[in-house]
């Protein structure tokens, strides 16, 4: 087998590399379509026609100027590591402007591929496009694809590796900038060569060159190299014909080298009919209706989300707590365990992380919905949409990016601010991300509002749209205190709409749920592992209250009491939940299941009849989520739960909490300290504490206050306490 | 409680402990995209 080739796969944002580096090697690397969602590099490996390929998913950029963080990653892999060939994927849909890019590719003088990607787009929209023109003038290979499609990709693979395989003949052409950018860069280059051998070895020669003579500032740290006597004739030359700023003289060209040969070899249908994308952005991005639609895009999600979900979640609740539970009891009986490990098991395990699974379902469910919005396209509306609102109260939008992705989970959300170009915009946005409600705080959304609320699902979209709107109040008093400064102009790209595939629905619904599952097996058992023995130390202690965990809860509970929820069990899952916001349900099912225990009389079923009622239940709650779904608006599942529906543990968490005194703690949940993981990652993003330390305190501060007015304001209401 | 129920209850909590460290310290929780953040690897380096 010959030598593995490195691809180096570079792009605009959303013009499909993930898609198509997941279509060529089979890989799942996290496809949305909007910009921004690959931050880093990432690879994926595959064998194609007996050679080994190496895939390099570069962060989408439009340019390699050194001014954002994805832009400095790739450049500097494209310079450094010299990858045997790049892979320049190309939105055939936006020609001009992703030649752009093209254009600084071909300066780096590595042998490249142009994929036309989204052609069939393109195509749809009656462009012709003249591939062989463009092969023709840039000197490159250009191969049609449509990677949602499966469509040339053959051939692009093909072209790749004849391309790689003669690289010394298959050079990109030198483009002409004009006479005096030319001449200026062939005295930099012959200067360089005289008398810095090293330097012109080292990096791509015309590349240098322009770098050198736009004077970019990371590239002048690198090198360390007083090139003023070298550039001093190239840049007079230059001024006296063009004027001062030479980095927008090559930036000029650049673009006039994209417009020209785009209008070369695209042709547009006359009279361009009024695109689907056009008629609906039309409606959503409207000034007036677009931030209602968007909270009503929300609600439906919820709305989706609760009615599709909850059947499955109950019979969850049911088999974990009935025959699940019964079958590790009799088991561990049979094999005579000591009855701390019994214990350890049924109320440590059993009650913390299968509590916590019962809201599998929910999750899943959340997440294919947001895994719509995003493919879909609507998301970045909703960045755009919010970026209006927030520019008229000083706040930047680009911003909101990165607080969507929060959505999900907050630690790719404080990792995605690194494409915010401002450090000042990063730690604003980074210290407002943990409002943004995380699928990890829906468990706890999802038990109370379903115990409590007739509407669960528009209690919990209230809750976020709270988050949503403290994340603007806060954003605005730290603007005006800590991050004084003009909001920079922030330009969103909005891609078309389009249908997802059900298939990379279903894959990337499953890549973001999984690891709910994952942190359920380990580190959430660790931790119901630890709350059991805290609940049970001083050993063979009679009351929970009097535990360790209980004594802790009591200790808190006073600060507590002004919010309505001053019990030692609610201080104590407070307390546990800030390694990770789905502790706090973990918790509660170990504090209250040994009481829902005791509640739970009855004749023992066998086997058989266990595992019948498992198959019979499940067949009902498909019935019941189809039925929900159908019937769509005021159906069942969304009414609190009865108290004959609800499960012992469920009962026990209805007799220590009140509707007000629940959505208090929701909020208090919602807005109290980021967890642990968002913690490290602040730590690890910033390079100190301060940014978390910051997090913590004014969080902390936020939660107790708005709980305290939710429960205060509420009993001043007359809505009970 | 004998010297055995001892010496399991330590293996269990070790064990815990260890699944903590790993998964909650090295691999950032293992949320949907954690792995940006990696401390196992540099994540700034191309």
């Amino acid at each position: 087998m010959s030598r593995p080739l490195t691809i180096a796969v570079a792009g605009n944002p959303n013009a499909g590399k993930s898609t198509l580096i997941n279509a060529l090697a089979g890989s799942r690397l996290h496809v949305g379509n909007w910009p921004g969602v690959t931050v880093e590099k990432k690879e994926a490996q595959f064998d194609f026609a007996g050679r080994s390929i190496r895939l390099v998913d570069l962060p989408g950029t439009y340019s390699l100027s050194p001014y954002t963080q994805e832009e400095i990653i790739a450049r500097d892999y494209l310079v450094h590591e010299k990858p045997d060939l790049i892979l320049n994927v190309v939105d055939a849909t936006n020609l001009e402007r992703n030649l752009y890019l093209t254009m600084q590719l071909l300066e780096l003088d590595i042998p490249t591929v142009l994929a036309l990607n989204i052609f069939d787009e393109a195509e749809a929209k009656g462009y012709r496009i003249d591939v062989k023109g463009i092969e023709t003038m840039l000197g490159v290979v250009a191969v049609p694809t449509a990677a949602t499609k499966n469509r040339g990709l053959q051939e692009l693979l093909a072209a790749v590796i004849a391309t790689a395989d003669a690289a010394a003949d298959r050079r990109p052409k030198a483009l002409s900038y004009g006479t005096d950018l030319d001449q200026a860069a062939g005295w930099v280059t012959e200067a360089l060569h005289q008398h810095y051998p090293e330097l012109a070895k080292r990096y791509p020669q015309r590349w240098l060159a322009c770098k050198l003579m736009e004077g970019d500032t990371e590239l002048g740290k690198e090198i360390n190299l007083d090139t003023t006597t070298l550039l001093a004739e190239p840049l007079h030359h230059l001024r006296r014909a063009h004027g001062e700023d030479i980095e927008a003289l090559l930036a000029e060209a650049r673009y006039a080298l994209a417009t020209g040969l785009t209008f070369e070899v695209l042709r547009k249908p006359e009279a361009p009919r009024r695109e689907i994308t056009e008629k609906i952005d039309r409606v959503v991005l409207h000034r007036l209706f677009g931030i209602p639609i968007f909270l009503f895009a929300m609600w439906l999600v919820f709305k989706l989300t609760f009615d599709l979900s909850s059947p499955f979640g109950d019979w969850l609740d049911g088999m974990i707590a009935g025959p699940f539970r019964r079958w590790i009891e009799v088991g561990m009986g049979a094999i005579g365990a000591p009855d701390w490990t019994v214990s350890l098991a049924l109320d440590g395990v059993v009650a913390g992380v299968g509590f916590v699974l019962v809201f599998v379902p929910v999750i899943f469910a959340m997440m294919f919905f947001i895994t719509f919005l995003e493919g879909s396209g609507y998301m970045a509306r909703a960045a755009f949409v919010m970026d209006r609102a927030m520019h008229t109260i000083g706040l930047h939008g680009k911003s909101f990016i990165p607080m969507l992705l929060g959505f999900g989970c907050n630690v790719p959300g404080i990792y995605a601010t690194r494409t915010l170009e401002n450090p000042r915009d990063k730690a604003l946005t980074a210290l407002l991300l943990p409002l943004m409600s995380c699928g990890a705080r829906l468990p706890v959304y999802v038990l109370f509002a379903g115990i409590f609320f007739t509407h669960s699902g528009t209690v919990i979209w209230s809750l976020y749209i709270l988050g949503i709107a403290l994340a603007i109040v806060m954003g605005l008093i730290f603007k005006r205190t800590l991050f004084r400064g003009e909001a920079p102009m922030f330009i969103m790209e909005l891609p078309p709409y389009r249908m997802p595939a059900l298939q990379s629905l279903l894959i990337h619904t499953w890549e973001k749920g999984k690891h709910f599952l994952i942190k359920a097996g380990t580190y959430i058992l660790a931790v119901s592992v630890f709350v059991w023995f805290l609940l049970n130390l001083p050993w063979g202690v009679e009351s929970k209250r009097d535990s360790y965990l209980g004594q802790t809860g009591a200790v808190m509970a006073p600060l507590f009491a002004p919010l309505g929820f001053g019990t030692w069990e609610a201080s104590a899952s407070l307390l546990t939940g800030v390694i990770a916001k789905e502790i706090v349900v973990g918790t509660m099912g170990e504090i209250y299941a040994p009481q829902a225990d005791a509640e739970d009389t009855g004749p023992t079923p066998t086997l058989g009849e266990d595992a019948r009622e498992m198959v019979v239940s499940l067949g009902g709650a498909f019935q019941a989520a189809g039925h929900n779904v159908v019937s769509t608006f005021g159906v069942s599942s969304l009414a609190a739960e009865d108290e004959d529906g609800a499960t012992p543990l469920k009962g026990a968490v209805r007799s220590a909490f009140t509707p007000l005194t629940a959505y208090a703690f929701m909020v208090f949940v919602l807005l109290y300290m980021p967890c642990v993981v968002v913690a490290i990652a602040m730590r690890q993003e910033f390079g100190s504490w301060k940014w978390f330390g910051v997090a913590f305190a004014y969080q902390s501060l936020l939660a107790w206050t708005v709980a305290l007015l939710v429960y205060q304001g509420g009993r001043l209401f007359g809505l009970g306490g | 409680m004998g010297v055995a129920d001892l010496f399991w209850m330590a293996l269990i909590l070790a064990g815990c402990a260890w699944l903590l460290y790993h998964f909650l310290w090295k691999k950032q929780g293992s949320c949907h995209g954690c792995d940006h953040g990696d401390t196992t690897r540099d994540k700034r380096s191309p």
